[in-house]
């Protein structure tokens, strides 16, 4: 446990403590900055028939911030690395690959954590101006935050898988990009089938990402979605493990 | 120490290492020589648990490095080729770093972290930025970092590489000094630096063992290298006739410079200076003689002649 927390607080340090992270963070900043724009915008004096936050989700700025950040933050994690020699060093410590790969996602994850603070912030601070309450609870903020925490999980993953592929930062911020944008693409799937009904259907709504937010901005935490981010970030994870692990 | 048997490492159509076999004592300085690419980096990652071998054995510490690698791990300081460090950090704050991974911490890691930078002169340097410093200071910083956790072995990859003379001499008089504590196997294409500080020199060229010899036997292997020359002015067959009858005489070459004079070129068997004995032998027989030096063999030239040897083996079946 103590080798794990030295490696995270160095992970910590170095998003903290390097140019490229306050990069990442004034680019998510400005994206939820734009969104908070738009959704003053267009409700300003109308009334509004949802959870405040799903107006935020509504504007295209949500899977911007997402899709964009998550390459950003995971690219350097074994890349940089590799590329410095760094790496050679780091694994011949008496350190596991898990302890490394837990300390690198973990420290991504809290980062992409931060990253959504000003958010809620600005959320806190815009539901002043709201007379009724529901329009942002406890429930939904802790919905939308494990939705945006657990979609955050499951990108971040596949950004270390991409990472740990090669010695190159952009070739593992292109290679996350692509994983994931196939992933996003595939949401759109569901509304291009002609049958509604069929298997086919079922099986692209239960993978849709559009679906599983929608839900989690409602604050409706489906035991479906959870169970699919889940598996599909442990999966991502273990292939990086392995990866790791092999590759030493 | 050390003990590796048959280590073998194969890229897809390429053999890195070939059936490598050797041990190091305790306590002993143990230098890889070769020339780039002979696959010195190799072996040293193999041994640091980095690299898998295809085959072979390898026991660091009294830990089989596939079956412990973390026992290994705990047991040995590596500093690799490069010397790749946090250049961010600063140069204390890296070591607490690295102390904390090899599970230190607390008063300890503090105690031993400023007794490492004493020992290798960083103290005044300590909060400074790695990145900023020169390549002196972090390869400083490299071996303070492989000695921090006191392991039993410490290796160095290509220590020296880019220092400049002054450097590479107070690095030298570093490595020479951790000796008395540890074992220590480094890494190096330069000749001079193995014949200084290394007492025991595995010679390796195109992934094969060469030589394997403590520095006294090299010695002996370099002595026979020494080249006698005689210019006498004497008849042919006497001549040979006499050098023939010699003991310690190898083998030699008579060549004919003219005017009665003959050149004798001689190699000794036990590497003994063989010039008291011609001069003893001339002055028997009466002939005259205009010059009778011996060459001073190196390292250098027991280098050439095994790695060319090597280079002719390894074409043959070819």
């Amino acid at each position: 446990m103590r080798v794990f927390l030295t490696l995270f607080r160095r992970e910590v340090g170095l998003f903290l403590s390097t140019l490229s992270g306050y990069v990442i963070l004034s680019m998510v900043l400005f994206l939820i900055g734009m969104s908070l724009l738009t959704v003053i915008l267009a409700y300003n004096g109308r009334a509004m028939d949802a959870p405040l936050t799903e107006a935020f989700y509504s504007t295209p700025f949500f899977w911007f911030i997402v899709l964009l950040a998550c390459p950003a933050i995971t690219m350097r994690s074994f890349a940089h690395e590799k590329s410095t020699g760094t790496y050679e060093s780091l694994m011949t410590t008496p350190v596991t690959p898990l302890q490394v790969l837990g300390s690198k996602f973990m420290s991504c994850w809290l980062f992409y954590g931060l990253l959504w603070v000003p958010l809620w912030l600005m959320m806190i601070w815009l539901g002043r101006f709201f007379n009724d309450p529901g329009y942002l609870d406890t429930g939904i903020i802790a919905g939308t935050s494990l939705g945006v925490m657990l979609v955050g999980a499951l990108f971040l993953s596949m950004g270390c898988l991409a990472s740990v592929l090669t010695q190159s930062q952009l070739i593992a911020a292109m290679i996350a990009l692509t994983l994931e944008m196939a992933l996003f693409m595939l949401s759109f799937v569901i509304y291009l089938l002609p049958d509604q009904s069929g298997w086919q259907a079922a099986l692209f709504e239960h993978i849709s990402l559009f679906n599983h937010m929608s839900d989690f901005v409602r604050g409706i935490v489906d035991g479906r979605h959870l169970t699919f981010y889940l598996c599909a970030t442990a999966l991502s994870l273990f292939a990086t493990w392995r990866w790791v692990e092999s590759h030493k | 120490m050390i003990q590796v048997e048959h280590l073998t490492k194969r890229y897809a159509g390429h053999t890195a290492l070939n059936d490598l076999s050797f041990s190091v004592e305790k306590g002993r300085i143990a230098g890889f020589l070769g020339p780039n690419g002979a696959g010195k980096s190799t072996t040293m990652r193999i041994l640091s648990t980095f690299m898998p071998a295809t085959s072979g054995r390898v026991v660091m510490a009294g830990y089989d490095i596939l079956r412990k690698p973390l026992e290994v791990r705990r047991r040995i300081g590596y500093m690799p080729e490069n010397n790749p460090l946090h250049l961010d950090m600063r140069v204390a704050e890296y070591l607490r770093f690295r102390g904390g991974l090899r599970g230190m911490s607390g008063e300890a890691l503090q105690k031993r972290t400023e007794e490492v930078l004493e020992q290798c002169d960083l103290k005044e340097v300590s909060k400074k930025i790695i990145g900023q410093m020169s390549k002196g200071y972090r390869q400083r910083v490299g071996v303070a970092d492989a000695i921090l956790h006191r392991p039993e072995v410490i290796m160095l990859d290509e220590p020296t590489i880019g220092l400049d003379p002054h450097q590479v001499r107070l690095f030298r008089h570093m490595i020479a000094s951790l000796a008395q504590n540890h074992t220590v196997l480094l890494s190096t294409h330069i000749l001079s630096e193995v014949e200084i500080l290394c007492d025991h020199i595995l010679i390796l060229q195109g992934g094969r063992l060469l030589a394997n010899d403590t520095r006294e036997e090299i010695q002996k292997r370099v002595g026979s290298l020494t080249q006698c020359l005689a210019e006498i002015q004497a008849p042919w067959e006497p001549l040979s006739e006499a050098l023939r009858s010699m003991d310690s005489v190898a083998d030699f070459d008579i060549q004919d410079l003219g005017e009665g004079f003959l050149r004798c070129k001689m190699h000794s068997k036990d590497g003994n200076d063989l010039r008291p004995m011609l001069f003893e032998m001339i002055k028997q027989k009466g002939w005259s003689l205009r010059e009778l030096t011996q060459d001073q063999p190196s390292l250098e030239d027991l280098f050439v002649q095994l790695t060319h040897v090597g280079r002719v083996t390894r074409e043959e079946p070819s």
